[in-house]
């Protein structure tokens, strides 16, 4: 069997208007698809439709992401002190929201949760934690088994779709 | 004539083209861009010694690690978990993204609120202000990157959650009163008013991720 090209094309179905010149430049006929999506099978990475694209709605995406970088121990601690400090304050801002009766001062509540959940969320995203396909994440997600069984059919289901790249 | 420098978005206010002088504008003036007070802004030198200076002493303090992971907090969890839901949302992988989404509010639904007042998040807000410039040296000092690049935004974002929280404190529930607040999905900047800014001023991501707070 043939090996399969390091990129394969994706479209965006939200950004999609079927102009069509896709259809038109694709040497294997992958973009021609009952689905609507490119058939990724097919699809030899060439680039002609992505490039033929007056909507810029065709990505070339990579089949195996490249490893995502290792993290210092001491960049990863620091980083969770920054993120266990605003999760402390989420804790406060929602009992705060529970006691409240004025919904201005809700909303104002909220939003400070909503930024902090934000830059936590960046934080880990930093804190070795930006690719799920790597070890990291694999780990992660392993260490949390065997407490929930409703849980534990999610975490499987990750866990079988995600395949490990480094 | 001088220049100043909006340390959040980096709006300049030259003496020189403006009718009143920075020194002159009231306290209660405010970034045309960011909404970032008088007080968040900084003189531009012509030669920015100070800052370099600044760069070469190495008075980072990193404390010691060990080397296992302990034990994670529910909202760590949690929100790990939606961190991932974002990575896979942008590798178009719809499937996992949702599954992280369910693991995310599961563990969100663990943990418990706990008592405190606005006093409290101010002193914990102020905190993590004071922080940011240990933790840039100590980025600085492994030369990270991506960590680096969070701790400049987390900064100008915790700045402006600071500037929101004493104006309320000040002013009351006039200052949120019929008016819209924003929360930047990308970053964490916070805006109140009834328009977002066309760009985000700290990440500078368009305005469709600029989202109201309902």
């Amino acid at each position: 069997m043939k090996e399969k090209s390091e990129r394969y094309a994706y479209r965006d179905l939200k950004i999609c208007t079927k102009d069509c010149l896709c259809l038109f430049v694709c040497p294997t006929g992958a973009t021609d698809n009952e689905t609507g999506q490119i058939d990724f099978d097919k699809c030899i990475g060439c680039g002609s439709c992505a490039a033929s694209c007056p909507s810029k709605a065709i990505s070339m995406l990579p089949r195996v992401y490249p490893k995502q970088k290792v993290k210092d121990k001491h960049v990863i601690s620091e980083l969770f002190k920054l993120a266990d400090s605003k999760i402390e304050q989420i804790k406060i801002l929602k009992n705060m929201i529970n006691e409240s009766s004025n919904d201005d001062e809700k909303r104002l509540y909220k939003a400070l949760i909503h930024s902090n959940k934000v830059i936590i969320e960046d934080l880990f995203r930093e804190a070795g934690f930006m690719l799920s396909q790597s070890t990291n994440t694999n780990k992660f997600l392993k260490s949390l088994l065997g407490k929930d069984k409703e849980i534990d059919t999610i975490i499987n289901k990750l866990l079988s779709k995600l395949v490990v790249n480094d | 004539m001088r220049k100043y420098r909006c340390t959040i978005c980096g709006y300049i206010y030259d003496d020189a083209k403006e009718k009143v002088k920075f020194e002159d504008l009231p306290d209660d003036w405010k970034c045309p861009l960011c909404g970032a007070p008088k007080s968040l802004f900084e003189e531009v030198k012509d030669n920015d010694t100070s800052k370099k200076e600044a760069d070469k002493k190495d008075t980072s303090y990193v404390e010691e690690v060990d080397d296992d992971l302990r034990e994670l907090s529910n909202y760590e969890i949690s929100l790990i978990c939606s961190n991932l839901a974002r990575g896979c949302e942008k590798q178009y992988l719809e499937e996992e993204t949702n599954l992280f989404r369910e693991l995310s509010s599961h563990y969100e639904s663990l943990e418990k609120s706990k008592e405190g007042n606005l006093e409290d998040i101010i002193d914990m807000v102020t905190s993590d202000i004071n922080n940011f410039g240990n933790s840039m040296e100590v980025f600085s000092k492994y030369d990270d990157r991506g960590a680096k690049r969070v701790v400049n935004w987390a900064s100008k974002s915790t700045n402006i959650m600071k500037v929101v929280i004493d104006a309320y404190k000040e002013k009351g529930i006039d200052y949120i009163k019929n008016t819209k607040i924003w929360v930047c999905d990308i970053c964490g900047f916070i805006y109140i008013g009834d328009n977002p800014p066309k760009v985000c001023p700290v990440c500078r991501v368009p305005s469709f991720k600029i989202l109201e707070v309902c």
